[in-house]
């Protein structure tokens, strides 16, 4: 028989575990040309807010060893576009679509949050809690516990949609925050957003980025991701999805086995277009070869 | 898609001519890039942005040249190996039939120059190719461009060609101009002139469109998706 890849997740059925991760899939018009949608478990979007955002100047994205630094910055049509066109095109195609919440202030939050809601399209809400918080001085909402707590609360009362807060691992202790963001109304949590990084040009003698310093991703923060999953699995109930330099179907499995119910997939989709559906038939060939008939044989089999 | 190397050669100080193979022609504009990936993905995680110089059937040719880890890696591929690169990607230059056309190159930005002047010269086009380069060390394609039209060469040192800056040797006037090089080159050429097209480069990750890393301007326009050729007053620089 068959494995069976199906994920609940929070509420949200999907056909396998697979996402692309936000931000590193626009909101799939582009890799579109590449794969039929149709494919994924699950769509997660760009980060969406209030107002349209140009991001921060370049460059933007440089090559590091192990992966990649970006600092973006945000960077999307805003709202009221975002919902005109590129949800629209989201309607030609049979996947869940989680839109990634993003703002300045809590209210941001709250106004991108409820209007989301409305839309018939968007199944999920991410929060995405790594934005710098103009209140708390250019602190993100993520890294203390009072901030996050308050910021899940107030999205809570103005939807009703899963909602998943996505965690950021430059904290000191992720498992805290996880706890605070479950119990401050979080249906699940996805984790982990990129690393804070940088790099510098020896011959420019100046860092790379133009805002000098950027979030680090790709294969060189799976040990970090995965140590961030095993430890916040063991320390909240509600459900997670793993993400970090996540490249091969193996890669996701490990995810699985410390503790995920799903998975999304960024920087790799930038080396091979391709690497999410390749991923989803990695999976399948593994649990076939291992004779796992589904996920839930194997999930957080790693504690133990 | 993957395409077999059929030649390679250094052809100035750290310039390589790189000619592939496809398996089927395919459709290039000039001015448009291939987005290659440098073995092994797990080392270079990022592609590296390349522009296509010539299109003959099923081959393509990229001039690169070494600046850094990638580009370094590359120098190794030998003829018959494969090639993992999207592509073409980007918009071209449109090939418009004026009476003349004025083509600047600054440095490496002269290849995608090549196949333009090919397109143009077939349709009658007049060619003035201007290419600065910094060195004659560092001069390459002179014999084929001029081969198409009429040729001027600048280094920053007088080793070949009118010492200083490619700028200095330009026509006052000009039909419609096609540039590709530095920043400031493209400036020059933007308030020079009326009508023409420059191509862009910013440091790229996905190089399809999708991640927003590589925006220029005010308008944020996508260098790999709105680009790298714009219209020469409809980008800010």
């Amino acid at each position: 028989m068959k494995p069976n890849l199906q994920v609940d997740f929070a509420g949200i059925s999907m056909k396998n575990p697979v996402l692309p991760a936000s931000g590193c899939f626009g909101f799939g018009k582009e890799y579109s040309n590449y794969f039929d949608l149709n494919l994924l478990g699950g769509i997660i979007t760009k980060a969406i807010t209030k107002n349209p955002r140009l991001g921060n100047p370049t460059p933007r994205v440089t090559e590091t060893t192990g992966g990649m630094l970006n600092s973006i910055g945000l960077a999307n049509p805003g709202l009221e576009l975002v919902i005109k066109k590129d949800l629209a095109y989201l309607e030609n195609f049979d996947v869940p679509v989680i839109a990634n919440v993003a703002g300045d202030t809590i209210s941001d939050y709250c106004e991108v949050a409820r209007i989301l809601t409305e839309n018939s399209k968007v199944q999920g809400l991410e929060l995405n809690v790594s934005c710098p918080n103009v209140k708390t001085g250019g602190l993100a909402f993520g890294v203390e516990e009072k901030v996050l707590g308050e910021l899940i609360r107030e999205v809570r009362k103005v939807t009703s949609l899963p909602l998943i807060v996505k965690l950021s691992p430059n904290v000191t202790d992720i498992a805290t925050l996880a706890k605070t963001a479950e119990d401050s109304g979080a249906d699940a949590l996805s984790l982990i957003n990129t690393l804070l990084g940088m790099s510098i040009n020896v011959h420019t003698r100046r860092p790379v980025l133009a805002r000098k310093m950027g979030g680090f991703s790709g294969p060189g923060i799976k040990p970090v991701a995965l140590r961030a999953v095993y430890q916040v699995a063991q320390a909240v109930r509600i459900p997670l999805m793993g993400l970090g330099g996540i490249f091969s179907g193996e890669d996701a499995l490990e995810f699985i086995m410390a503790g995920a119910s799903c998975v999304a997939v960024g920087t790799a989709n930038f080396t091979d277009p391709q690497a999410m559906p390749r991923i989803i038939c990695e999976m399948y060939a593994f649990m076939e070869k291992e004779g796992i008939q589904d996920l839930k044989e194997i999930r957080g089999s790693a504690h133990c | 898609m993957l395409l077999t190397v059929v030649y390679h050669k250094e052809i100035a100080s750290g310039i390589f001519e790189l000619t592939l193979q496809s398996e089927t022609k395919l459709l290039v504009k000039p001015g448009q890039f291939l987005h290659v990936q440098v073995a092994p993905a797990t080392e270079h995680v990022l592609r590296r942005p390349i522009s296509i110089a010539e299109v003959k059937d099923k081959e393509l040719t990229l001039l690169y040249q070494v600046v850094g880890k990638g580009t370094k890696a590359l120098t190794r591929l030998r003829e018959g190996a494969f090639l993992d690169a999207l592509g073409p990607l980007g918009t071209g230059f449109p090939v418009e039939k004026t009476h003349s056309a004025l083509l600047v190159g600054g440095g490496i930005g002269a290849p995608p120059l090549y196949e333009l002047a090919k397109r143009l010269a077939k349709e009658g086009v007049k060619l003035t190719i201007a290419l600065g380069f910094r060195t004659r060390e560092l001069s390459f394609f002179i014999e084929r461009f001029s081969a198409l039209g009429e040729v001027l060469v600048s280094t920053n040192d007088g080793t070949l060609g009118a010492k200083g800056f490619i700028t200095e040797q330009l026509p006052e006037e000009a039909e419609i101009v096609y540039g590709c090089g530095p920043l400031p080159l493209l400036r020059v050429l933007q308030n020079r002139y009326t009508r023409g097209y420059l191509s862009l480069e910013e440091h790229m990750a996905c190089g399809v469109g999708a991640c927003y890393g590589c925006t220029c301007g005010n308008e944020g326009k996508r260098v790999c998706l709105e680009g790298p050729v714009f219209p020469l007053k409809e980008v800010t620089l």
